[in-house]
This record gives structure tokens, sequence and C-alpha cells, in this order.
């Protein structure tokens, strides 16, 4: 190899420098420059103008749902915000097209927007108030425009803003910090207020029973004769709650999951033998905390089940392995002990990435649950194919059944049978429907 | 389409005054007082064509320029140098380096504003060759 030349050495020595650089001051997912990137631009803008306004805004989704979805989906969700307030710049738009669009810092999920406060020369904080006001009007209107996956709903988020002015005794970074605070406070003040009122939703929700029970069918993908139901729970329709993954994560940081979940697991034992024909079984949804609760955890279940008139060898508790390390070995004695109990035991959400073939092994499951995303478009992509192949081969090993999930039209069922996984779930199949509407089949 | 232009030079005036002349002429125009800010609006801009002082304090033009060619969202950015030294030896670093033409301060609006046009003008050409090639 011949040594490189010296020029070329340089070129990357300076190229690995700065990009290493760029990595602290922009952000690569958003494609937005940080706080201190734009600092320069902003100082100038404030003494060009007098004084400017500043717009904090702080996704307020709630802390559990990037757990729960995984930081890709959050990293989507930021992108579209990001985008959302660059299509507001121009001559007509909210935002100006020298107005400065920023995040806090690199990875940050709090936003900065620069903008002038109100007409040249007169600016006042009620102006402010309304162009802010406007700005994030305009804004909840163009997120869902920019969200690549199917999920519309809106996004929530959290909004202060302060006016920061030229002061000849002040050193302008200072006054910039200064309008900064005050904005990140008044966001903060408002998520508060928020928070407040939604955990007193979510009490009234626990305190008056008022969830709402789902049922949908699984199938045996073989003969399409229905093998039981997963029951879902969710708040009451139209409510902040409707959207259940809200509801189980506010509860869980509340410290309320398992208030709420005995409610959901109350509610559809006693709804159960209604519903159901006998002898098909019953898909509880239960998290790994709720396995250490006495009335799952100790023989009153048992009996709780069988004075609804089930078997509760029907009932099937439907786990995630979203565990911390430490508490993994007390959660698989749980779990065999159940087991013993005689209750069947589903592995929800394989290959998110949660789950390791060893702690499966270990727990001895009666389903394995497959993720949406393996059967999404398996007709059509190989790779996907190849490895539920695989993990169909390694659940039979086990003693388990797979359980495909999310499966929404013809080919995919096909495509399934033809593989020979044993069971299924899905829109295409069935959808989710409130207890009292009627049994549904393949359509 | 509308061109932009990012203009950088530490002199407010000189800054303020290019801004309103090119704004004028038709183009967008960002600015940038510094070569961090240089750096930092050439990322998000992403203009079409970049007029960069050399003498700035901190960070002088031909920092800048080794910056912007060793990122691959800038490397292609034409750059023009606008200097009051007029000594050959810029000139030839100024080609070495990778800018697309000098200009000397002070200069005559007509004069810049006909090197804007040269310049766009050979990015297109350069353009249409090489989809011709």
């Amino acid at each position: 190899m011949k040594p490189p030349n010296p020029q070329e050495a340089d070129f990357f020595r300076l190229r690995a420098e700065w990009l290493r650089f760029k990595n602290h001051v922009f952000d690569a997912n958003t494609e937005l420059p940080t706080l201190a990137a734009v600092m320069d631009d902003v100082r100038r803008l404030m003494e060009e103008r007098g004084s400017l306004g500043v717009v904090y805004f702080d996704l307020a989704a709630e802390p559990g749902v990037e757990a729960a979805r995984g930081w890709q989906a959050y990293d989507e969700l930021l992108r579209a915000f990001a985008r959302a307030l660059l299509s507001l710049k121009g001559e007509r738009g909210p935002l100006s097209p020298r107005d400065i669009v920023a995040v806090t810092s690199v990875r940050s999920d709090k936003f900065l927007v620069f903008m002038r406060a109100g007409d040249p020369g007169g600016v006042d904080s009620g102006s402010m108030d309304a162009r802010a006001r406007r700005l994030c009007e305009k804004l909840a209107e163009a997120i869902p425009r920019f969200l690549e996956s199917a999920r519309k709903a809106p996004v929530p988020f959290h909004e202060g803003h302060a006016v920061m002015f030229r002061d000849p005794m002040l050193r302008a970074e200072r006054s910039m910090h200064r309008a900064l605070d005050e904005a990140m406070f008044m966001s903060l003040t408002q998520r508060t207020r928020e928070d407040d009122r939604r955990l007193q939703g979510l009490d009234e929700i626990i305190g008056e029973e008022e969830v709402v029970t789902l049922y949908q069918p699984i199938l045996d993908l073989r003969t399409l004769d229905v093998l039981g139901h997963e029951v879902f729970s969710r708040g009451p329709a139209g409510g902040p709650f409707e959207d259940a993954e809200r509801l189980f994560a506010l509860a869980e940081r509340t410290g309320r999951l398992l208030d709420l979940e005995r409610l959901c697991r109350n509610r559809a034992l006693v709804s159960a033998p209604r519903h159901l024909r006998p002898g098909t079984k019953l898909f509880l949804n239960t998290s790994a905390p709720a396995l250490a609760d006495p009335t799952v955890s100790g023989d009153a279940f048992v009996r709780q089940v069988e004075e609804q008139g089930l078997d509760h060898r029907d009932v099937v508790l439907e786990i995630t392995e979203r565990v911390a390390i430490e508490e993994r070995e007390a959660y698989r004695g749980m779990l065999r002990k159940l087991k013993a109990d005689g209750f069947g035991i589903a592995i929800d959400d394989m290959g998110s990435g949660y789950s390791s073939l060893k702690a499966l092994v270990e727990v001895e499951p009666d389903y394995l649950k497959f993720d949406i995303s393996l059967v999404r478009d398996i007709d059509r992509s190989l790779i996907k194919r190849s490895l539920l192949e695989t993990l169909v081969d390694l659940s039979s090993k086990i003693g388990a059944k797979v359980i495909a999930e999310g499966i929404e039209m013809e080919p995919e069922l096909a495509t399934l049978r033809e593989m020979g996984v044993p069971l299924g779930q899905g829109r295409y199949l069935g959808p989710p429907v409130l207890v009292g509407a009627s049994e549904t089949a393949v359509s | 389409m509308r061109k932009k232009i990012l203009v950088v030079d530490d002199e407010d005036d000189i800054l303020h005054f290019l801004e309103l002349v090119l704004r004028e002429k038709g183009y967008d125009v960002a600015t940038a007082s510094g070569g961090h800010e240089a750096l930092t609006k050439a990322q998000i801009e992403q203009p079409h064509l970049i007029l960069l002082d050399i003498m700035m304090p901190q960070m002088d033009g031909w920092e800048v320029l080794k910056l912007l060619r060793v990122d691959d969202e800038t490397a292609d950015i034409p750059v023009a140098m606008l200097s009051a030294r007029t000594e050959a030896k810029d000139r030839v670093q100024g080609l070495q380096e990778g800018a697309i033409d000098y200009i000397c301060k002070p200069f005559s609006l007509q004069d810049l504003l006909a090197k804007i046009e040269t310049i766009f003008g050979q990015v297109e050409g350069r353009g249409k060759a090489a989809r011709e090639r």
C-alpha cells in the first residue's frame, strides 16, 4: 500500500474532526441545529430588531409511550414535528423565512423557535401571546401531514413563550437565557396543570369503573375455528384515554397500574361467560408488575375465575418480557407458579427485542405472539418469511404455539396458512369489538 | 427557482448593504457574521452560492472554505471569496482551495452582480455538461 498523500491525509483528518463537531451541534434525526449553533444568529436578530420572541415546545408524549412503541417511532414523531415547524416558514406563514428553528440540544425532544415578536419597532408581550397562539394552531394542523406511519393521531405538545429585549446593560446571551427560562417555565406549568387534570381523569375512570372492554378473536388458521379471544381495555370513547397506550402509560407512571389492571381483569372475567362460547380461551393482558399482585399470584385468582363459571385452565395470561434484569428471577418464579396452577402463558410482542430465547425456554410458554411488524407484507418479503419459519420451528420445539398478530389482508393470511403458522389474529380475521356486539368471523 | 445566496462578513454594514441589494435583485439572502455562523447557515440554508469574506476574527474565510469542502452536504456549494487584499497569492490560494471566484473589495455593484450571474451560469453549464456526458 502506498502511503497516503499528505494533502489527502489532511483532508480526511479535517473531515473526521468536522463531522465530530457537527454531531454535537446538529441533531442528525431532525436535521435541526442546536441552540449552541444558532446562538450568534439569534443574538444578531435580537440586536437588529431590539427584541425577539422565543417559543419553547415540549413534546408531551407520555413517557411510557416511547418504551411501548420503541425509540424509532419516537424519532419519527420528532422528525414530523421538526418538518411541520419548518413548513410554517414563508412570506405568509406564521413564521417568517428569517425566523430560527432549533432544538435545545442534540437528541432532545424540546424545540425552540425564535421569531419576530410583533411588527418591527412595536413589540410587547401581548402581541407575542397572539403570535404564539397562532403558531400552535398552525402547528397542530401541520403535524399530521408529516407523520410517516399510518397513525394519524394528534400529537400533543406543550408550549411556552417569552420576549427577549436588547438591553445595553445586559450581555445579550444572558437576556436570551432569561427569556428561554421564562418560556420553559411557562411550558412546564402548562404540563403540570394538564398532568393534574389527566390524573383526575384517570382516578375517575378507576373509581367509577369506566373502562371499556373489547374482544378480538384468535383463530386456528387451519380450520378457522375460534380458539379464544384477547381482551382489550381502554378508556371511554371520545375521552383522552380512548388511546389505551396513554391510559396504561399514565397509570404506570403514577403508580396506578395495579388498580387499573385489576379493574380491567375483573371486567373481562365478569363479561366473559356471557360472551364467550364455553371451552374457548380468554387471553388476558397482564403487565409484569401485576403478576406480583396478590389477586393474580394467590390462590384467590383461581377462585375468582371459577366463580364466574369459567375453567381457569382456559385463561391465558398474556405477558410482555419487559422487566428489569434484577427482577427477572422473581418474575419467572411467578410465571412458573401460574403455569403449575393450570393457567396458560402467552408471551406478547415477540420480536420487539425484549424477549431472549433463554428466558423463553425457562418459562415454557404455551403461546408466542409475534409482532405485527413481522407479519406486515409477509407475502412479499422473503426475509420475513424465513425469519418466521425459523421462529415457528423453534416454537414447536419448546412446545409453544405461534400466534401471528396484526393480519390485515388476505394475502398475509394465505401466506401464513401456507407456512403452517397455527394461530392468527388481526383486523382481517375480526377486529376488536365491544362486548355485546355480535361474533365475528372471516369476511 | 429563486437562488439563495449566503453572505458572510464580519462587518454589519457590508452585510446589510449586500442583503438589501441582493434581495432587491430577486435573490433569497441569508447572512452570517462570522465563520462558525457561516458553517451553521450553510448547513441549514443549503444556499446556491456563498459570498465569503476572508478577513474575519476567530475563524477566517480560508478555514470556513476548508470546512465547507470536507462535508458532503456543503462540498458542492460554489464559494466566491471577498477580500480587500489584491495579491495574486491570495487569488491562487483561493482557486486551489476550491473557491470558484475571487472578488476584490471595494467592488462596484455592477461588477458583483455580473459575477454572481456568471457563477450561476457556470454552475448551470457544469450541471448540463455533466448530464450530457
